[in-house]
This record gives C-alpha cells, sequence and structure tokens, in this order.
C-alpha cells in the first residue's frame, strides 16, 4: 500500500498529463456508450433510452437466422482484408521508395502528388471508374477491344467487381497512408546510414536492414489497428458499385443492414449489428495483438 | 532524412533508384489523372460537363462553376467558419491527442495497463450517432460549434501513434539523464519529449486539419443555423449530392439531367476540399525532420 | 401615325397595368398567422442558387401574406440518418417532417406508432384545402393514407389534386417508353413491333446491322430502367425492382399474388435469358448520350423524348435521318401487356406533436393545398412570375418566359416552387397543361409530335395501377420486415442470375421451392389482410 502511494506519488505529473485526454474519453465516449443498451430493446423515438421495451437477443438472432449472415460477414472481411494488405503494401512501398529519391523537389512532388486521391469524394471516384470501365465507352473496354480480346461487363461480374474495388481503394489511400511511414523514416538516426555505407552496404541492403527494421513498429501498429477494424465497412461505396447481379461478393454487412433495417427506422436492429461488429473487433485486435507479441515482441496493448 | 552522400554509387544502387522513380511516377502520374480530370472539370461549360466528353483537358474553358460557388455571399461566411473550426479544433485535438499518447508511452506508471485497456475499449466500443447526438445535446451544445469540434477530437488511433513514436525514438536513458538533472516529468514531457516528436506532430495536425475541414456529417447533424455551416456542407448542401440507389424517387431523367448540370460543383468542392494541404503540407515538410536533439546524448 | 402608335401603347400599358393592379392582391382564404412560427425540415433538393429558403421569393412571399415566420431546417445528402437522429434525440423538433423521396413505409409505420404525427383528422374543420383534397379530389389517397386506428398521420407529396383518369393530357418529363430507330428498321424494311417476339426479332436485327451497337440499352439491373421493363408483356407488375416497388399483386378475385414464382415470372426470365445471352442487351447511365450518338439501336427513355429531342442531338452527331420513334407497349405470349402507373404520390409528409402544429397546418393548407397555393408552387411569386388571365387560369408573364428561355431547367425552382422541396407539392393538370402549352407556344419547350402524343395515348391503354400504399400493423411489420427481407433479397439477385444466365432455368423449381421455403406464404397472408383492409377502409 505503501509502494502504491508512492507510485502515485511519482507518476503524478504524467497523471496530469494523461487527465485531459482521459477526461474527453469519460465524457465524450464512455458516456454515449450507454447507448448500447439499445441493442437490446425496441427502439422507440418517443421515449427516453431507459424507457424503451426490452426485447433481449431479438436483433441478434433476427441477424444470425439471416439465410445471408455468413455471406455477407464473409464479404466484409474478405473485402477488408485485401483492402488493408493491399494498402498497405503499397503504402510502405511508396514511403521506401520515395526515400530513395535523389532529387528532393521531384520527391516532394511525387509526394504531395499521390495525397490527392485520398481528397476525391467516393462519389466522384466511382463515377469515374463507371466510365472508365463502360462496357460499351469505357476506355478499358476499348482498349481490350483493341488488343484483341472480349469486353468485360465489370460492374456486373462476380469476378471482377472485388479486384475493381480493391484496387480503387488502394489508390484512394496508398499515397495518403504513407505519410505516417515516411514520418517514421525520417526519424531514423542518420549515422546508421553513415556506419552502414562505410561498411560496404549498399542501399538497398541499407532498406532492407536499417530503414524496414526501423519502420516496423510502426508497421505492426497500424496492422493491428486496423485489424480491430475489420469488421467496419462503410456502405457508400458498396452502395455505389454494387447491383443485384454481384451481391454474391459485394453485399457487405453495412449494405445488408442498410436495405433490411436502417431505412426502416429499426434502430435497435442497427445497433445491434454494431454491437456485434465491435465485439468480433475487439476479438480479432486482441488476438491479433497476442501473435504479434508472442512472434516480434511489438504490441499494441 | 537518410543520407545520400554518395561515397560510392554501386551498379544495385543504381537499379534499385531507377526501380524508385519509375514505379513512383508511374504511380503519381495514376494519381495525378483524376487530379487533372477533376480540375478540367470544374474549368469546363456546363454543356461539356453534362455530355460527359471532358477526359482530360477543360472543354469549353468557362469559370461558371467556380462563379456559381464563390458568388454566393454565404460562401465567405462558410469559409470562416471552417478556417475558424478547423485552427480550433486541430489545436484541441493535437493538444488530447500528444498528451494523451505520451501518457500511455511511460511504461512504469502505475495507471498504464489499464490506461491501455481503457483506451482499448475507447477506440472499439462506441454508442453509436444517436446517443451521442442526445447526449452532446443534452449538454447543451446543441447548434454550437463546440459540438462540432468536440465530437471526434481525440482520436485513439491518432494517440498510438503519438506513442510508437515516442517509444521508439525517445529512450528511457533521456529521461533518467533528465531526471538526475533535477527536471521532473512535466519538465522532461514539454522540453525533451515534444521537440524530439515534431514529425509525430506535425502528421498528427495534417490530419487534424484534414479531418476537421472536410468534415461533414458531423457539422450536418450538430449545426442547424445554416450560418454556422463549413465550408464542405455548404457547397455540398448548395447542390444535391444523391448518392447511389437510394432516394431516387422515379423521377427518371429530369432529375439525372439536372444533377448533371449540378456535378461541377461537385468539382469545385473537391478542389477546395484539397486547399488545406496543398496550402499547409510545405509549411510541415519542415517538421518532418527528426526532432532536434538536446545535448547529444548518445544511446 | 408614330404619335397615334405610341399613344395606343402607352394607353395599352397603362391599360395592362390597371388589370394587373385590379387583380392585384386580391387573393381569398389567406390564414392569418401573425405572431406564429413554423419550422419545417425538409429535404431540399435542386435548389439551384442560394438553397435557403430563407431568400426563396415564394416562402419570402407567404411569409408577408400569413404573417408567419418561417425557420428552415433543411438540408439535402444523407437526409434519411439526419433526420432519424433528430427525432430520436426528442430536442429541437421541426414541425413538419419529410420523409424523403422514396416512401419508406416501415420508418412512417414507425414513428406514427411511437406518437411521434399529430392526427390531421382532428384538424380538418379548420383546414378547408386539405379536406376538399382528401373528401372530394382525392378520396383515393385518403384511403391509402388512412392508418389501421382510423387516424390520418400523414399528407402526401408530389401528387395531383385531381384524378389520373380525368388526365388524357401530358406531363411533364417522367415515365419512360421504349424508343427504336425508325430509319434503320425502314431500311431493313421491319415495321413497329408490337409483340415481344417482333421486339426481339427487331433487336436481332439491329446486332446484324452494326455489331458495335447496342440493341437495347438499359441503365442497370436494379432501377426503373432495366430489363424488367418487359415484365408488362408477361402480365407481370413489378418492372421496376428499387425498394419502394414490391413483388405482390392481386388477382382479378383481390387476391395477393407473389408474382416472381409464377409461371408467367419462368416465361419472362426464359425470353430475358435469351436476348441476354444474344448479347441483345447494354447497360449505361449515359443513354441519352449513347443513344445520340448513333450507338443505340432501342433505348428505354422518357416519353416525352422526341420533344427533348433525342432526335436533334442525332442529327448533330452526324445522323441526319436518325430517328427515334415509340414503340407501343409490347404484347406478349398471352396479349398481355402493362406499364404500371405513377404512384399516387411519393413522399409524405408528417406534422409532429408540438406546439406549432396547428400553426403548420394551417399554413401547409394554404401554401400547398389552396388553388391559389397551387398555382404559385406551378408557375413562381403571384405579380412578379405569373398573373390570373380572364379564364382565372395562371399566364407566365414575358420576363418569366424569357428567364425560362434563358435556363431550361426550370426557373421556378429558384423562385421556390417545383416539386423538390419534399413539402406536399400539390399539382394540377389543368394549370400544368396551360404552363406546358405557353412554354410551347413561345419556343421553349418543343411541341409535341404525333407520335409523342400517340405513345401517350397508347400509354393511358397499356397502364395498370401500382399496389396502393398501405399500413400494417406493428406485429405484421415485425414479421414482414423478418421474413420478407432476405425473401427479397434472393429474389432479385435469381431473378438476375436465371435472365444472365449464370444460374440455369432448370434450377426454377429449386428456387420456387427455396421462396417457399423462406416463408412467403406468411407474408402473402400479411400483405392480404393489409390490403382487405384497405379496400374496406
Amino acid at each position: 500500500m505503501r509502494n502504491f502511494r508512492a507510485k502515485v506519488k511519482r507518476d503524478r505529473y504524467v497523471g496530469l498529463i494523461a487527465l485531459p485526454g482521459f477526461l474527453y474519453l469519460l465524457i465524450f465516449n464512455c458516456v454515449p456508450m450507454a447507448g448500447i443498451i439499445v441493442a437490446f430493446q425496441n427502439f422507440s423515438f418517443r421515449k427516453s433510452i431507459f424507457q424503451n421495451k426490452w426485447v433481449g437477443l431479438k436483433w441478434f438472432t433476427k441477424f444470425f437466422h439471416s439465410i445471408y449472415f455468413t455471406r455477407v460477414v464473409r464479404n466484409t472481411l474478405v473485402l477488408n482484408a485485401l483492402v488493408l494488405f493491399s494498402g498497405m503494401l503499397f503504402s510502405i512501398l511508396l514511403a521506401l521508395f520515395l526515400n530513395e529519391f535523389k532529387n528532393q523537389r521531384l520527391k516532394k512532388f511525387c509526394q504531395s502528388a499521390t495525397y490527392f486521391p485520398h481528397f476525391v469524394s467516393v462519389v466522384v471516384l466511382v463515377g469515374i471508374m463507371t466510365r472508365m470501365f463502360d462496357t460499351t465507352t469505357g476506355v478499358v473496354n476499348t482498349a481490350i477491344a483493341a488488343l484483341g480480346g472480349s469486353k468485360v461487363d465489370f460492374f456486373n461480374s462476380n469476378v471482377w467487381i472485388r479486384p475493381l474495388y480493391v484496387a480503387s481503394s488502394v489508390w484512394s489511400g496508398a499515397g495518403w497512408g504513407s505519410i505516417i511511414y515516411m514520418g517514421a523514416i525520417t526519424a531514423v538516426d542518420p549515422t546508421l546510414y553513415e556506419a552502414a555505407m562505410i561498411d560496404g552496404c549498399d542501399r538497398f541492403k541499407q532498406m532492407l536492414h536499417i530503414t524496414l527494421p526501423s519502420v516496423k513498429p510502426v508497421i505492426i501498429t497500424v496492422l493491428i489497428m486496423n485489424i480491430g477494424k475489420m469488421m467496419n465497412l462503410g456502405a457508400t461505396k458498396v452502395l455505389l458499385m454494387y447491383n443485384a447481379a454481384t451481391y454474391e461478393t459485394m453485399d457487405v454487412i453495412s449494405t445488408f443492414v442498410y436495405r433490411t433495417g436502417i431505412t426502416q427506422g429499426e434502430y435497435g436492429y442497427a445497433t445491434a449489428i454494431g454491437l456485434f461488429n465491435s465485439v468480433v473487433n475487439i476479438l480479432l485486435l486482441v488476438t491479433a495483438n497476442y501473435i504479434s507479441k508472442k512472434t516480434t515482441e511489438v504490441g499494441v496493448f | 532524412m537518410s543520407s545520400h552522400k554518395a561515397i560510392r554509387d554501386t551498379r544495385s544502387d543504381r537499379v534499385l533508384q531507377a526501380v524508385s522513380y519509375i514505379l513512383v511516377i508511374v504511380f503519381t502520374l495514376i494519381c495525378l489523372y483524376p487530379l487533372v480530370y477533376v480540375l478540367s472539370m470544374s474549368f469546363s461549360s456546363d454543356s461539356a460537363v453534362m455530355s460527359n466528353s471532358v477526359w482530360l483537358l477543360p472543354k469549353g474553358l468557362s469559370v461558371n462553376s467556380y462563379k456559381t460557388a464563390l458568388g454566393d455571399a454565404n460562401l465567405i461566411n462558410a469559409v470562416k467558419n471552417s478556417v475558424v473550426y478547423t485552427l480550433l479544433a486541430t489545436a484541441i485535438s493535437v493538444f488530447l491527442t500528444v498528451t494523451f499518447g505520451y501518457a500511455l508511452s511511460r511504461k512504469n506508471t502505475w495507471f498504464n495497463a489499464f490506461l491501455q485497456r481503457f483506451a482499448m475499449v475507447c477506440m472499439i466500443f462506441s454508442g453509436g450517432m444517436i446517443p451521442t447526438f442526445i447526449w452532446i445535446t443534452k449538454l447543451g451544445l446543441y447548434d454550437s460549434m463546440w459540438a462540432f469540434i468536440l465530437s471526434g477530437t481525440l482520436s485513439i488511433w491518432n494517440a498510438i501513434l503519438v506513442r510508437v513514436f515516442v517509444r521508439n525514438n525517445i529512450p528511457e536513458s533521456l529521461y533518467e539523464a533528465a531526471y538526475i538533472d533535477g527536471a521532473n516529468e512535466l519538465q522532461q514531457f514539454v522540453l525533451i519529449v515534444l521537440p524530439l516528436s515534431t514529425t509525430i506532430i506535425a502528421i498528427i495536425s495534417l490530419y487534424a486539419v484534414v479531418q476537421y475541414w472536410n468534415s461533414y456529417l458531423e457539422a450536418l447533424l450538430y449545426l442547424a443555423n445554416r450560418k454556422k455551416w463549413p465550408l464542405q456542407v455548404y457547397l455540398r448542401n448548395l447542390l444535391e449530392d444523391v448518392t447511389g440507389t437510394w432516394d431516387v424517387s422515379s423521377q427518371g431523367d429530369e432529375m439525372m439531367q439536372y444533377l448533371a448540370n449540378q456535378n461541377r460543383i461537385k468539382y469545385v468542392s473537391i478542389v477546395l476540399s484539397t486547399l488545406p494541404v496543398v496550402v499547409f503540407y510545405p509549411f510541415l515538410q519542415k517538421f518532418f525532420v527528426k526532432g532536434v536533439m538536446i545535448g547529444g546524448i548518445k544511446e | 401615325m408614330k404619335k397615334s402608335i405610341s399613344l395606343l401603347l402607352v394607353l395599352t400599358m397603362l391599360l395592362g397595368f390597371a388589370s394587373v393592379a385590379a387583380r392585384g392582391e386580391a387573393i381569398e382564404g389567406v390564414p392569418d398567422l401573425r405572431g406564429k412560427t413554423v419550422r419545417l425540415l425538409s429535404m431540399e433538393t435542386y435548389a439551384s442558387s442560394g438553397s435557403f429558403s430563407d431568400i426563396m421569393p415564394l416562402f419570402k412571399r407567404y411569409e408577408e401574406m400569413t404573417g408567419v415566420t418561417i425557420e428552415w431546417d433543411s438540408f439535402s445528402t444523407d437526409y434519411v440518418t439526419v433526420m432519424q437522429t433528430r427525432l430520436a434525440a426528442g430536442i429541437n423538433l421541426p414541425d413538419v417532417v419529410s420523409l424523403g423521396g422514396s416512401l419508406d413505409l416501415s420508418l412512417a409505420s414507425k414513428l406514427i406508432e411511437d406518437e411521434m404525427f399529430v392526427n390531421i383528422n382532428d384538424y380538418l374543420d379548420d383546414l378547408p384545402n386539405i379536406s376538399r383534397f382528401f373528401n372530394e379530389s382525392r378520396p383515393d389517397i385518403r384511403r391509402s393514407l388512412t392508418y389501421y386506428d382510423g387516424g390520418i398521420y400523414l399528407l402526401p407529396c408530389s401528387t395531383y389534386n385531381n384524378r389520373e383518369d380525368e388526365f388524357r393530357k401530358l406531363q411533364n418529363g417522367g415515365d419512360n417508353i421504349i424508343w427504336y430507330r425508325k430509319d434503320i428498321a425502314d431500311k431493313l424494311g421491319i415495321g413497329c413491333p408490337t409483340t415481344i417476339d417482333e421486339m426481339h426479332a427487331l433487336l436481332l436485327a439491329y446486332k446484324d446491322y452494326d455489331p458495335d451497337m447496342i440493341p437495347m440499352l438499359v441503365r442497370d439491373w436494379t432501377t426503373w430502367c432495366s430489363p424488367y421493363v418487359f415484365a408488362g408483356s408477361y402480365g407481370l407488375h413489378f418492372e421496376q425492382m428499387d425498394s419502394s416497388s414490391d413483388y405482390f399483386y392481386p388477382d382479378e378475385n383481390d387476391r395477393i399474388v407473389f408474382e416472381p414464382i409464377t409461371d408467367a415470372a419462368l416465361e419472362f426470365v426464359t425470353e430475358m435469358n435469351k436476348w441476354y445471352s444474344e448479347g441483345l442487351f447494354g447497360f449505361n447511365a449515359d443513354r441519352q448520350a449513347l443513344a445520340a450518338s448513333g450507338k443505340a439501336g432501342a433505348v428505354w427513355y422518357q416519353k416525352d423524348a422526341n420533344r427533348i429531342s433525342t432526335n436533334k442531338l442525332l442529327a448533330e452527331n452526324g445522323f441526319p435521318e436518325g430517328h427515334f420513334a415509340p414503340v407501343p407497349w409490347l404484347y406478349g405470349p398471352e396479349a398481355k401487356r402493362g406499364i404500371g402507373m405513377r404512384a399516387p404520390f411519393g413522399g409524405v409528409v408528417g406534422i409532429t406533436d408540438t406546439e406549432n402544429a396547428k400553426t403548420a397546418l394551417e399554413f401547409l393548407d394554404f401554401v400547398f393545398f389552396s388553388d391559389f397555393g397551387i398555382a404559385c408552387q406551378l408557375a413562381g411569386v403571384y405579380g412578379d412570375n405569373w398573373y390570373y388571365d380572364e379564364n382565372g387560369m395562371p399566364m407566365l408573364n414575358d420576363e418569366t418566359l424569357q428567364a425560362w428561355y434563358v435556363d431550361k431547367t426550370g426557373n421556378w425552382r429558384t423562385v421556390g416552387g417545383g416539386v423538390h422541396i419534399r413539402m406536399p407539392q400539390i399539382k394540377d393538370y389543368n394549370i400544368e397543361y396551360g404552363l406546358i402549352q405557353q412554354l410551347i407556344d413561345c419556343g421553349i419547350n418543343e411541341p409535341f409530335t404525333e407520335e409523342s402524343l400517340n405513345a401517350y395515348l397508347d400509354w393511358q391503354d397499356a397502364a395498370f395501377e401500382t399496389l396502393p400504399f398501405m399500413f400494417y400493423t406493428q406485429d405484421e411489420m415485425e414479421e414482414y420486415n423478418s421474413l420478407y427481407m432476405d425473401i427479397k433479397t434472393y429474389v432479385q439477385e435469381s431473378l438476375t442470375r436465371f435472365i444472365m444466365g449464370e444460374e440455369p432455368l432448370a434450377n426454377w423449381a429449386a428456387y420456387k421451392e427455396n421462396v417457399q421455403k423462406m416463408g412467403i406464404e406468411k407474408v402473402v397472408a400479411i400483405v392480404q389482410s393489409a390490403y382487405d383492409r384497405y379496400l374496406s377502409n
């Protein structure tokens, strides 16, 4: 006990520093968390949260019993995994390669240019894509035909729509996502490079043995945190890209809920699904964290 | 900055360089194309936009879109709002994120394990839009910029990034040395950690600026008085952005045509939404350097 | 000579002013709402400038006339989310809430069930125009909107105060028909198709004629413009696949049938599958552009495309003899044909239970349901944009006509009229027709060709009424939701896959069985009981 008091005294300044953030989270994150209770209720617009009728697990069973449950969960995870891994790969490679640029002005220019796709709104992006990949008039199909191939109906094809989705997501996010890795790279001690060069390491070896390992903690952190978001896939882009012909691969949890829940004011149902997502997310996060700690000794939590 | 003082440029070095240049430039071009496209669309005439004939360069050069968007008296107000909100929110956000992230990084405090788990739970679980809205309204913040600024200002994700950077780049020995010199933890934080963390602070600021400048749904929800609207909401509301298949009433093509007409404002708003990055980023670039070392303490 | 002419001119001008002044502000039935406030939560779309209603002249005028203060809480995107959030918070409730364009029955029911809206019946004594609308002009809408407890909690949006079957005149935009390249057909010696088989032959001929051309151009799989447009020829009633229309329809004995598993559906799907595998369908959102550049043989497009001139564009694009002509509704194998009429209304509005409810209703009653209000919504600000002629019909003044000449997309929207703020915009066929004629007379709108006219009339003959809007009880709603959502997804997907050939037609029996196993019988029973209730209303 005395030990504890001593610790408190010792850590009082760090505690002070932690206080603003902690209070903020308490007030603005934790209190609204009480709203999760709606997942077990029949939400009424009129009554307050604590007066709604209790229905227990009704919404959860409704979701689990749907014949599409497995499909939408699978699609959500697959799409997110594909985007995550491709995106991170591109971002990291981009940061590494940019680092090799000698011409600083060109480097800055390219860097800034790759940020731009992040700002293109989804609507415009999909609009551009539908034009580019259109079966009759799109550039892509025209090129395919010119090269002797047969035209592909991208947006109606279960085979092609996923790559299209993933590629466009990577395109949108790779540049912006590389910022954090660029930052990590700049934090590497330059003397390490000098030493390596004196030892006769070429730049490629430097990249492998100095840069990459230094950036590893950031990479793993980002990876694990993203795994903790694997069940979240926004509906907007998918809604714009899918149709009945591609439900099989593109119907995700959010679009499914959208079609069957949100517009109908079934707010309890939507909350229940959100809660389910969060629970799965945290399981994934803890697992990923654990595995990471065991294998690489780097963990987020 | 990795050193590029070439003592010897080996062949593999040159290959690596070439590969880097080629791949990055190709990717840059791919990224740039939509930029050019959007810029061109924003400078094209209405009929060109509507007939979808713009591919690379503007057709029927016209500043109509900008005139429509910028000619509105209310726009200046919206821009002013955006600037105020963004600056305020970024300041608060960076403050909260950096302090919290630093606190997370000190492994040996008695509360660290608890704080970590607390952060994890907060990051994953949330009550959702409606409870947050109800609560913020109950706090009396409805229709005030604080509602909009304070919702989402501490991103745990970013705080964790701060933690990683701090842990990675500031060894315990630095703290010990400072402690020996008589600095308490507050002083350590301000005089050692902050100067060495300029990179991550710059990154977080950039994220915050972009987030708040482009924020849409929160502003829509929390700001009822249209005079308080920030730029993006104002622009997007200026011309409807009906997306996807929902809310497309069976009015058919009449609406489609009208929408095509209004596409131009979409492009202007994209151009405007990238402004802070374009303006802010070069300024931030200076901070993308290894933080200043104090006292040259060797590891 | 010059002097007398100028004198004449002056006299005419004076007379003109006098007559306008005489008509002046003698508008009847203006409610007195001085000192009161009304708060409108609406989904505002298509505002081409400003977008804030406090600068919409039309509503400014209403404020002046009635003395009320309007507070607008309007915005467009993500409307449903924001609207639900605001309502759920229960704070700062607006007085009038629009429920969006594609009417969502579930949401409306839920809000009514949660007692968010007032019962309009309680106020009808003070609402002369709404009473007249419900009791004399549109008792069918009254029937639809009556909740099963007998109350009326919603007002309709985007509808007419005269009945559809009085309408043999021409509507502005909207509904679609099939157009085919007559010049090419003539060249090939093919006449205008009247049956499905003839259409098929025509499409094949187009494909032979030019392999790069899309024989039948539609938009996509799920909106109003999909291969399902041909469903009517098989006696089916589901040519739209979006969420606002369903697959249930009553037969001659008023028994509800679930159409996607009927034999007619199988026939339809088989035929479409044949067409699809022969490459006769093309999908593109830019139908007009494609058609106008000569890349389409037949296209599903607006009824009055002739007026909006896909033909003129064809000429501009290098096809001077290019000509799209309308195809009458095709007869299917059992000599059936049909095309759905527009729903009686599109969207609803509810009045929340706040202290301004009565004010809000009186305001809506005058602004949207009175003859004067209807005329304003269609023509603009009285005095500034239009005046009454000697027959009591609204006439646009020259200035307005000229403004429309410059901006054809509907200048009246800038003053606050038009259909698009999702308030109970009521229209009147007579007034609308009169305005269109004025636009035609001064050259803004192209006159209707005989082809178009015939197409419209043919449309009337083939039209069927869509399934009426009906309320379900809460229990019914729950069961309906829990069973039907999956069924609907399954059916939509299956039909599409059958047509695309991804699912062999031999699996039809299995598909039908699956649907039955998923509980369609129960859903049909629910719809049936709601329908029976509707009929007895």
